[in-house]
């Protein structure tokens, strides 16, 4: 018997014995004995309240509820186990995923912020939706936000940094001053590449000053060197990865 | 009007009491007696009436008959014990009516012992 069910009939034990109450002592007659009588009709009302109570204490005195008891009027069905079960699977995998967007975007923006024209770049990574069962999620899409350098940082940069380029990169970028310099063509070392890996920061670095050196603030070929190192690194196709050119404060 | 009937006996019944009781006294506590107890059994047939009503109340709300029998036995023996000691204190013999109910309290109290006991039983389990 349930607790609601307890108090249910204890309420209803307790407006019929009232009325009965109520009727009886109508019926008592007016002499000594009255008051004998009021004293037996109340051990008579405590005892109706109490039996319920007593007994449905005495059935259950440890209070706990055993497996084979306990009624989830929510989750009782074995079908609603395992949906709460995918549920909280599918929880999980969408966390996993949010936190891998995090640390995939903040790789790429440590990588693509060591190109010299770029001065801050903003990365949103979004991975595919996981296949139920395949826990293993690819690169769906990347957005690069990008901000320029000026000119002028570039340029004491270039110097801090000296590259192999050297001389060359510095004339290229020397356009910003007062008096125009002709851009000249890149200066290549023939042996260097092949010495440097093409994959690492410094190569990297290699690439966009020979691109700035042969056509300053050239969006598109930023772009593509951008994409190119993305898709390299990651494995992400050139048409997933979308670079924007904004000022980002 | 069950009352009238009943008020012009009791009128009647006094009545002739008083006109016998110089004379014949004893004769007079006689007509009393049986009067009385021509009122109770001519009530006796309502009483059973009011009695079966409670008892359908309490079978509809899972009263425990027991109890409930027993209350309307402790009523029934103080109606009884009162018509007695009536019937004693008009026969002037006020120390039997006190002695009745004596008797009739002594016999409530027995009657009252099951619900005292299990009212203690029921507080015993609760308290352990």
């Amino acid at each position: 018997m349930s607790f609601l069910e307890v108090i249910r009939k204890v309420i209803r034990e307790i407006v019929v014995i009232v009325l009965l109450a109520g009727f009886l002592e109508m019926l008592l007659p007016e002499n000594s004995l009255r008051k004998f009588i009021k004293v037996v009709m109340g051990l008579f009302i405590i005892i109706t309240l109490l039996v319920p109570v007593v007994s449905f204490l005495a059935e259950d005195k440890t209070w706990a509820i055993r497996a084979w008891q306990y009624r989830d009027e929510g989750a009782g069905a074995m079908s609603s186990v395992f949906s709460q079960g995918q549920a909280m699977s599918a929880d999980l995998q969408q966390a996993t995923i949010q936190e891998c967007e995090s640390r995939l975007a903040r790789q790429i923006e440590a990588m693509v912020s060591l190109v010299p024209e770029i001065s801050k770049v903003q990365a949103v990574v979004q991975m595919k939706p996981g296949v139920a069962g395949n826990t293993w999620n690819m690169i769906e899409r990347v957005l690069l936000r990008i901000k320029l350098a000026p000119a002028k940082e570039d340029r004491k940069e270039n110097h801090h940094s000296e590259s192999p380029s050297g001389p060359a990169s510095g004339l290229g970028v020397n356009n910003a001053g007062t008096t125009p310099v002709q851009p000249v063509e890149p200066v290549k070392i023939e042996g260097l590449e092949a010495q440097i890996d093409p994959f690492t920061p410094d190569a990297v670095a290699n690439k966009s000053l020979e691109g700035r050196a042969g056509n300053t603030r050239n969006d598109k070929e930023l772009e593509r060197r951008i994409k190119d190192m993305v898709a390299n690194f990651y494995g992400v196709p050139r048409e997933a990865i979308q670079v924007e050119f904004i000022n980002i404060e | 009007m069950e009352i009238l009937q009943i008020v012009g006996a009791a009128l009647v019944v006094t009545v002739l009491i008083l006109v016998i009781k110089p004379q014949r006294p004893e004769l007079a506590l006689q007509i009393s007696l049986v009067f009385a107890i021509l009122i109770f059994l001519f009530m006796l047939d309502k009483i059973s009436g009011v009695i079966k009503v409670l008892e359908e109340l309490s079978g509809r709300a899972n009263l425990n008959k027991f109890y409930m029998a027993t209350i309307l036995k402790i009523i029934g023996v103080a109606y009884i014990a009162e018509f007695g000691a009536q019937v004693c204190r008009d026969a002037g013999e006020g120390a039997i009516a006190s002695k009745v109910e004596f008797a009739a309290k002594i016999i409530i109290m027995v009657l009252a012992v099951p619900i005292i006991v299990a009212i203690l039983d029921s507080l015993l389990k609760l308290l352990a």
